[in-house]
């Protein structure tokens, strides 16, 4: 809403200057995006909020004027609001009342349309708007003045009568800019016996529009359902200065005043011309209310003391009246303030012109809450610190992707949640894994030549059933585990790197008991990706990003590896705290073993041939070496294990180990048919 | 000069000193037989009876505090240099570590000043019914925001309700309401999502924080007390904060709340349009219908609810100019922060 200093001056008597009255509206809520000084008069660019129709109105904003400053109404604004009569009116017939619960027609004969007086011309340009003609200009300077939009038909062009109906489907008008639209049945028209004139509150036809020929008038003061016009604003993508506040409801008795307005101006740019029929169908009475306000309370919420005498006052200023009641206030209402409904918004209408920054900070006394935090957050924290030392960065990606590629990337489309009102074929979906988004960060860095990434993300998937949280992270390229580049200890990232960062995850976790299968994910490479299990919990999918994926993604030239952990599997059975365990006295001994295996036995079943021995003093078997190819026999592995001996009951005597250790061997050959070297 | 000067001078020239030359000549300078030191010592016979063990014991110490100060200095040197036999000026050996999501870090940070004041977090579902998303918070039916060109709708449905992915985070007000009794004190960090085109300001997916108190007698004046210390914790102590009246459907009073501009400390810059002031937040007292919807009973408890986006607070702290770039996921972006 734009208007000026000097007109708003005709209204109300301003004690302040521009900018401190720029400052006053802003800080009261009628905020001024921008003050620019044009000639001798100021540009106010005020941003209205929608609650409030009556400030897109230079007599609104003048009524907040006068209560924020102390200023007073001018007679000016008086003689505005002397109402017009109905008299023999000119034929209207509206067919849906709640779309169209008040229409004003007026009848002017004999105008002269011509150029507008210099200080029309001037007001109607420094709002922003141009000048058309004195009467389309008249139409826009009684809108700006009272909020109420008027349309100007060139009555001569109308056949008959109107008609304020819903279009029928395909019904087609021509436009004041000269468009063609189409309309739809939800659409409002006005029309003449025998075409649509108008679309209802946003736009005028062509044919009808007022040009220097024009001779006769008529004018319409209308009011329409906010929701309807909302609607067709939306649908024809069209919209004007009439429908914006139309959209936001105008107030249905300021009508004739408007209407009286509008005919004192024209008479002034147009003498000759004389009012002859005034047709005013439907509703008379607009918003009314009354409300019960209680000062006690008013202070109490707003953690105040202001007299009742001074919220008396606040409240006239406003336009509002009040009466005395034993321990409150009844308050009335104007139709102009639709927003007032409950005793809490005359609250904030005071507190508004006391002025917020009036109000003394205090500071809440704040009790024990009777909710708790999330313990998924928790594991979240956790996890997120762990990926955070293994050197990953975190990555926020949108939860919205491309039908297409989740299902390039093996993500079934009947199981995946889709939005109805997509921006674009690229943001239809919500993601069904946080894969693919990290894939996408893979992508983009490689192309901009960030070759070597890990990066994690934590955060919502979707599916049919429910909202999940996962985790998941991807590796890429050289592993920098140092970034001294003297001792550049650099590795290829590979799935058991991901995997060891997986079990640094668990292990924070207190979960150690995971069994790996074979996965069989499109995004996944058989063979080299598994699912990770405690029980019968799935808890993670691991492994190497199959090629196809990675080539739909246009990642060509290096591998991927990923894992998604499931933390709604992983919460239940998460445990944070581990007892203290005592610790043995003695020293200890390690002793390796070197073997040979066949190809086909794995590390865990060593693992387990060792465990299953029951052998107390073993405190811990790690794998110390591991090699394939030269020395080594085709078709079998080398390993070497280290076994680290110790006793909580005494230091262990080398045939205390030797006997162990020969044990361990001897279980190994028989099992699983092992060498040693 | 008094012996307390000389020290206070040396300890200076020595720290400063930056070559092993530099530092024999303030050996010299303050121990050798011309230092003034020496001539102190040397000149004690002349003093009367009292001040000689007093001038004589201050001398001493003053010189062993040097000699200290200056051995400390040249070993330090020798280790320095290739003497050691350890290059230390070469980058140590460590591991990189990896970075938060500098949103991540703004939504725990904001969170946090919360929390220390006694708030806990709650995070609520993204996709969210149209009931808590709008109606539960005062939204009515025909409210321009509930239209599919500002909030994204799912083609699912259920229990024949809309589904949609919830604009805001005060839906989670109504979930948490529904199902506690006050006193409440809780913080919403999470993600929400509009229909807006992406450009350098608008991202269809951003983040929010959400708080609200409920307790009997909370007030407009606890609401303001309460954001301004969260302005002076997060932003600094030289910020200064301002409300402005406001509207919003699910607040009565509602405000707006500027912070005096961080780039130009208020003076006026391109960041905040030469107003000095950046506006940060919404807020306001929780509408009598918000706890009809969730079943309190009328005038039982009052409360305040806030809101603020977390991007636009990131960009402005950070000087980051392009929302775009929180979603890009550039390594060289993400190793930042
Ligand atoms: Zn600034």
């Amino acid at each position: 809403m734009k208007f000026t200093y000097n007109w708003l001056k005709d209204y109300v008597s301003i004690k302040v200057g521009p900018e401190k009255l720029a400052e006053i509206l802003t800080m009261s809520g009628l905020e001024v995006k921008a003050l620019t000084k044009k000639a001798d008069d100021y540009i106010f660019d005020c941003e209205v909020t929608p609650n409030r129709p009556d400030l897109l109105s230079l007599v609104g904003i003048a009524r907040e004027v006068c209560a924020l400053t102390g200023g007073h109404i001018k007679t000016s604004l008086n003689k505005i609001k002397s109402n017009i009569k109905e008299k023999n009116g000119f034929q209207v017939l509206v067919k849906d009342k709640t779309a169209c619960p008040r229409y004003m027609a007026v009848v002017v004969k004999d105008v002269c349309v011509g150029g507008s007086p210099a200080w029309l011309k001037k007001r109607i340009e420094a709002i922003g708007l141009r000048s058309v003609n004195n009467i389309v200009d008249i139409t826009n300077y009684s809108l700006w003045e009272l909020g109420q939009p008027i349309h100007a038909f060139d009555l001569d062009k109308l056949n008959k009568q109107i008609i304020v109906r819903f279009a029928n489907p395909g019904e087609k008008i021509t436009i004041i800019d000269g468009k063609t639209m189409e309309l739809d049945a939800r659409t409002l028209l006005i029309c003449d016996n025998a075409n649509p004139v108008a679309i209802a509150g946003i736009m005028g036809g062509k044919e009808t529009e007022v040009k220097k020929e024009t001779k006769n008038l008529l004018l319409e003061f209308a009011c329409f359902d906010p929701k309807i016009i909302r609607r067709a604003t939306r649908n024809l993508g069209l919209s004007s200065d009439s429908s914006y506040r139309f959209e936001r409801g105008v107030d249905l008795e300021v009508l004739p005043f408007a209407a009286k307005r509008t005919l004192d101006l024209i008479k002034n740019v147009s003498k000759d011309c004389c009012v002859k029929q005034v047709t005013d169908l439907g509703t008379k009475t607009g918003y009314k209310k009354t409300i019960i306000l209680e000062p006690d309370k008013l202070n109490n919420v707003l953690g105040v003391s202001i007299t009742d005498s001074k919220i008396s006052r606040i409240l006239k200023s406003l336009g509002l009246k009040l009466a005395k009641l034993e321990n409150s206030f009844s308050v009335k209402i104007p139709s102009f303030r639709p927003d007032l409904s409950i005793e809490e918004d005359l609250f904030e209408e005071v507190a508004r012109i006391h002025g917020y920054s009036n109000i003394k900070n205090t500071q809440p006394y704040i009790k024990f809450n009777s909710v708790k935090d999330d313990p998924a957050e928790n594991i979240k924290r956790i996890a997120k610190q762990s990926l955070l030392r293994e050197g990953f960065f975190e990555a926020i990606t949108y939860s919205l992707l491309s039908a297409a590629l989740a299902e390039e990337l093996g993500f079934a489309n009947t199981e995946s949640l889709e939005l109805l009102n997509p921006l674009s074929q690229e943001a239809s979906v919500l993601r069904p894994s946080l894969l693919p988004g990290l894939l996408q960060v893979v992508k983009n860095n490689i192309a901009r030549q960030n070759k070597d990434l890990k990066i994690f993300e934590i955060g919502n998937i979707f599916n049919k059933d429910k909202e999940t949280a996962r985790l998941a992270f991807v590796a890429t390229g050289i592993d920098y585990s140092a970034v001294n580049s003297r001792v550049n200890v650099c590795v290829e990232t590979s799935t058991l790197h991901l995997k060891g960062v997986m079990e640094n995850i668990f292990s924070s976790l207190g979960i150690e008991d995971v069994e790996f299968l074979p996965c069989h994910e499109k995004l996944f490479h058989r063979g080299e990706s598994f699912i990770a299990k405690n029980k019968s919990t799935t808890l993670a999918i691991i492994g190497k990003v199959e090629k196809c994926a990675l080539e739909s993604m246009e990642i060509k030239s290096q591998d991927v590896f990923a894992c998604e952990i499931y933390l709604d599997s992983v919460k239940k059975i998460a445990k944070l705290l581990s007892g203290f365990k005592p610790y043995s006295q003695y020293p200890f001994v390690v002793r390796d073993i070197s073997l040979l295996v066949e190809d086909k036995v794995v590390f865990k079943q060593i693992i387990s041939t060792i465990k299953d021995l029951n052998i107390l003093s073993i405190e811990e078997i790690k794998l110390a070496d591991y090699y394939k190819g030269k020395h080594i026999p085709k078709g079998f592995k080398g390993l070497t294990v280290s076994i680290k001996y110790r006793s909580d009951q005494h230091t262990l005597t080398d045939s205390d180990i030797n006997s162990m250790h020969d044990n361990i061997k001897q279980a190994l050959k028989t099992k699983l048919e092992a060498t040693f070297r | 000069m008094d012996i307390t000067n000389i020290k206070i001078i040396a300890e200076k020239e020595i720290a400063q000193a930056v070559t092993l030359e530099e530092l024999e000549t303030l050996r010299i300078k303050y121990l050798g037989k011309k230092s003034q030191l020496s001539k102190v010592l040397s000149g004690l016979g002349k003093l009367s009876q009292q001040e000689r063990p007093l001038v004589g014991k201050a001398a001493n110490e003053c010189k062993i505090i040097i000699q200290s100060l200056l051995e400390e200095k040249v070993s330090a040197f020798k280790i320095n240099s290739a003497e050691s036999g350890v290059d230390i000026t070469l980058p140590g050996i460590r591991k990189e570590l990896g970075k938060e999501h500098i949103i991540s870090t703004v939504l725990k940070d904001i969170s946090d000043v919360f929390v220390k004041m006694g708030f806990c977090v709650v995070q609520g579902p993204e996709i969210e019914t149209e009931f808590n998303n709008f109606t539960g918070l005062n939204i009515p039916l025909d409210h321009p925001s509930r239209e599919s060109f500002d909030t994204f709708y799912i083609k699912t449905e259920k229990n024949r309700e809309r589904l949609l992915l919830r604009s805001h985070t005060s839906p989670v007000q109504i979930r948490v309401m529904r199902e506690n009794k006050p006193p409440l004190a809780v913080v919403v960090p999470g993600k929400v999502y509009r229909p807006d085109a992406v450009d350098a300001s608008h991202s269809f997916m951003f983040h929010q924080v959400e708080g609200f108190l409920v307790d009997k007698n909370i007030k407009f004046s606890d609401l303001k007390g309460m954001l301004q210390k969260f302005a002076v914790e997060f932003f600094g102590s030289q910020i200064k904060m301002r409300f402005r009246p406001h509207f919003f459907p699910f607040t009565e009073p509602s405000a707006e709340a500027d912070i005096s501009c961080i780039i130009c400390q208020g003076r006026g810059c391109s960041v905040c349009g030469r107003k000095g002031w950046l506006e940060i937040l919404g807020a306001g007292m929780i509408h009598p219908n918000v706890f009809k919807h969730v079943g309190y009973k009328q005038g039982a408890y009052s409360g305040f609810a806030f809101g603020m986006g977390v991007e636009r607070i990131a960009m402005l702290k950070y000087g980051i100019n392009d929302i775009r770039l929180f979603f890009e996921n550039d390594k060289r972006f993400l190793k930042q922060f």
